[in-house]
């Protein structure tokens, strides 16, 4: 994986509000029908009593370094492009679920025709220069779509912005500051 | 369609699933004959389930010689005509997971036929390993897991070995029940344990 061209999409779980502007959008935006979800807002309950607490978590493709998908597809229908994004060709496709199976975060999803489809990064808005759908249109930018080194410079600017937030905010708080 | 889906963490390698499959469909013990079969890579680490995914392009359709598997086009299940199987293993060898089996009892390749809807595999597994679902009830449980996995801080790198789940004691009476039950024959706790014993063996000499 090269750091410099892989695009991710990253997304900053302590902005997530569960609006789900990402699943709609994506599904307009793919023109999905109903079933299948290229991102998912996962809601998973933590802690107890007073620190107990609902978190967020969008799962779209996280498309990986190494791909588990691209190497149990038997025809070769998956495939990663030269900027990290994974595509699917669905016309060579058989439908055989070996790449749900082999996905770790279960995003693999099937149409009414059995065939694969997947997030794919809104390949044609990116191909454009334009943010894929979700990113764009986050209302809390907890999503952001880049490369992997634009990522990091963008969270360590935050982090640089705001004492309240990072991993030492609470100390920083307490501390005055 | 509902298909079987396997979650190698959760997988204890007892091998129940296979025992249950080859006493249900050619009525006795025998791990080679069974149409599910669970894969490893290297020394006790469960890797895939070999069983038919019912593919929407199915590989063994346009091998097959003799035109007697279809794919049905409302239920989408892949099924054959094994009495006119003349054992030219083509399906076998198109396969892309290597789910199809030939069985000497009935002297013709087979493959898993979801026991009509309702598979013994995924009813006797202990751990809970096996599931029965359609495509987005399985993607949604993944994604939940993974994030639950990720806010509690339980979430395993793949290079991590962790050791095999075992099975809890009760469960080896529960699942000896149902199968005795499924199949018509009596099979004991003890039976199956000793079964279980023998099949991570054999995946530790596989492994070597």
């Amino acid at each position: 994986m090269n750091t410099r061209t892989q695009r991710i999409l990253y997304i900053d779980t302590r902005r997530c509000m569960g609006c789900r502007a990402c699943e709609t959008v994506c599904k307009l935006e793919n023109d999905l029908p109903a079933g299948p979800r290229y991102t998912m807002v996962t809601e998973v309950e933590t802690g107890e009593g007073f620190t107990e607490k609902l978190n967020f978590l969008p799962v779209p493709c996280q498309h990986c370094g190494d791909a588990p998908c691209v190497r149990a597809c038997p025809t070769g229908a998956i495939y990663k492009r030269a900027d990290g994004i994974v595509l699917t060709d669905g016309s060579r496709c058989i439908g055989c679920h070996e790449c749900l199976l082999a996905c770790p975060f279960g995003v693999p999803q099937f149409g009414a025709n059995g065939r694969m489809t997947k997030c794919t990064m809104c390949v044609h808005r990116i191909d454009e220069g334009a943010l894929p759908a979700c990113a764009a249109n986050c209302p809390a930018e907890a999503i952001l779509c880049d490369t992997v080194e634009n990522v990091s410079r963008i969270l360590r600017e935050r982090y640089g912005a705001s004492a309240s937030y990072g991993p030492f905010a609470a100390e920083l708080q307490e501390a005055g500051r | 369609m509902k298909r079987i889906l396997f979650d190698p963490k959760q997988c204890s390698l007892c091998g129940v699933c296979e025992t249950a499959c080859s006493l249900a469909k050619g009525g006795s013990v025998d791990a080679d004959r069974s149409r599910i079969r669970i894969e490893t890579a290297g020394e006790e680490k469960p890797l895939r389930a070999a069983v038919c995914r019912h593919c929407e392009e199915p590989a063994c359709v346009t091998a097959c010689m003799r035109g007697i598997i279809a794919k049905d086009e409302e239920t989408g299940l892949v099924s054959r005509k094994w009495e006119d199987c003349f054992r030219c293993a083509a399906c076998t060898v198109y396969c892309p997971v290597g789910a199809i089996v030939e069985d000497p009892s009935l002297h013709a390749f087979v493959s898993c036929d979801l026991c009509g809807g309702d598979p013994l595999c995924v009813q006797v597994c202990p751990n809970g390993a096996l599931r029965f679902e359609d495509d987005g009830a399985a993607s949604a449980w993944k994604r939940s897991l993974y994030a639950e996995q990720m806010f509690t801080g339980t979430l395993r790198t793949g290079a991590e070995v962790a050791p095999l789940p075992e099975v809890p004691e009760l469960q080896w009476e529960k699942t000896a029940g149902i199968l005795s039950a499924k199949t018509g024959t009596s099979v004991t706790a003890t039976d199956l344990k000793n079964r279980c014993e023998a099949r991570k063996k054999a995946a530790r000499e596989e492994g070597l």
